[in-house]
């Protein structure tokens, strides 16, 4: 805290950028923490109750268990538009049945592709927050330490003594900027690409489910 | 549809954890205040400065009356010291003989040649002293100022000058801690120190403007208070000291 009293103005204000980045990116990690290990684990139990009760009315009246499942999304959506298939199947007086030739499984895979991507955006949000930090801050902090450095040297001509004593202070201060720059870009980048990897096994995850989903459809209810 | 527009929640309380575990993290930094630790040194240094002593002057004691008295002495002393005149050395004069010295006569003068400048090396090394220790007496009589001596002493008692003791102690540690950005920054504190040695407290009676050479002092001062004996008498002491760069000095 000493020494960010005695820390000039525009480094005072990168430091205050910097905690800010800190803070906020610290925040995201631990949100993404909880929402991508809810999103595994209510899809592993989701997936589980889908091979289990095989029955598509009875796996949609139990779809609020799965709230955080991206796997129960999609299964919601693309039953939502079979439903309206079906529907329509029984104004032509052929219930339960649903037509290859008007494109009924197109209309399906289209809203499964459509739930794929609006999860996909839902899970990959704010992840540019963490990669903005861990690319910027290092040089917020560098321009911090170049300032610093600046006025350390000046501090050296104003007193006309090259001393340790007259020099230290300013670099010191121009290193807390770097080092702080660093504190917040190091987790950024670590929680980025953890959760990267963790987004790509989930997207794999409902592409396979679409596919599987699509032949089920079509081997049970396609005409 | 609905389940597309799904709000996700908790982002509000992690952003508050976040902000709390930055939180948590600055105070145990400045808790444990990690910066001066570097400059700290955990064995105390002792050092005997034969040069400024830290006995300004024992005789002249706090002001007083019998003070002028003491310092007045102390000329008279170094007056007699400088009074000692520097002999000139005659050389042996070299007994002039008409007749040409017998061997024996000549062996008897070189001895006593010998003697004689054995005496004479005596007498110069004896000479250079006293002008070293005269020198000394006048730059101790010079520092024995009315504020010297120990506080409340009448320049009879043996020991030290607490005042110069703890100016030594603070310009010990204020080496180690010495830091500054403007030109020439001056700092006037006020040094309260307790009975038992502890520091009660000190006041900036002049400040320099120059935060980072105040902070220096100011751990400087804690530093050195780590050590402080009791004053002399077991009496409060305070005493103001003017830091500059270059060192400390009494006020």
């Amino acid at each position: 805290m000493g020494i960010f009293a005695v820390t000039g103005l525009v480094v005072k204000v990168v430091l205050v950028i910097l905690c800010s980045f800190s803070v906020l990116s610290l925040g995201i990690i631990f949100f993404k923490f909880w929402q991508v290990y809810r999103a595994k684990s209510q899809s592993e139990r989701f997936l589980e109750f889908f091979w289990k009760v095989k029955r598509f009315d009875s796996i949609n009246s139990q779809l609020d268990r799965f709230n955080d499942s991206p796997l129960a999304v999609l299964f919601g959506e693309g039953y939502a538009e079979m439903k309206k298939i079906m529907e329509k199947g029984v104004e032509k007086e052929a219930p339960g049945i649903i037509s290859t030739e008007l494109g009924a499984f197109d209309n399906i895979a289209r809203a499964l592709r459509r739930a794929t991507t609006s999860e996909i955006t839902r899970l990959e949000r704010m992840l540019t927050f963490l990669a903005t930090t861990g690319s910027t801050a290092p040089f917020i902090g560098l321009f911090g330490t170049v300032w610093g450095i600046m006025t350390a040297f000046k501090g050296i001509g104003e007193t006309g003594s090259a001393s340790l004593a007259v020099v230290a202070p300013g670099i010191a201060e121009a290193l807390i900027a770097t080092a702080v720059g660093l504190v917040a870009a190091i987790p950024a980048v670590m929680g980025y690409n953890h959760f990267q990897h963790k987004i790509k096994v989930l997207i794999a995850d409902m592409d396979s489910f679409s596919t599987e989903y699509l032949n089920i459809v079509q081997r049970t209810f396609g005409k | 549809m609905n389940r597309l527009r799904k709000k996700d929640s908790g982002l509000g309380i992690s952003i508050a954890c976040s902000f709390l575990l930055h939180a948590a993290l600055l105070a145990t930094f400045s808790l444990i205040d990690l910066y001066p630790s570097i400059n700290k040194s955990p064995e105390p240094v002792y050092y005997v400065d034969i040069v400024n002593l830290p006995v300004a002057n024992p005789r002249s004691g706090s002001p007083g009356k019998e003070a002028p008295e003491a310092a007045a002495a102390a000329p008279s002393r170094q007056q007699e010291a400088m009074a000692l005149p520097p002999k000139p050395t005659k050389p042996s004069k070299p007994v002039p003989s008409s007749k040409a010295p017998k061997t024996p006569a000549k062996e008897e003068s070189s001895e006593d040649f010998q003697e004689r400048l054995a005496k004479l090396e005596r007498k110069v090394g004896r000479q250079s002293v006293e002008s070293t220790m005269a020198d000394l007496r006048k730059r101790v009589s010079a520092q024995g100022g009315s504020r010297s001596g120990m506080p409340g002493g009448k320049g009879t008692e043996a020991g030290s000058d607490y005042a110069s003791y703890i100016q030594s102690r603070l310009r010990d540690a204020f080496k180690m801690t010495i830091a500054y950005r403007s030109r020439n920054p001056e700092v006037v504190v006020q040094v309260f120190i307790s009975r038992y040695g502890k520091l009660s407290s000190y006041r900036v009676q002049r400040s320099s403007g120059d935060k980072v050479f105040e902070d220096a002092v100011a751990r400087a001062i804690d530093m050195a208070a780590e050590n402080f004996p009791p004053p002399p008498n077991r009496r409060e002491f305070q005493q103001g000291f003017i830091f500059r760069p270059e060192g400390l000095v009494k006020k």
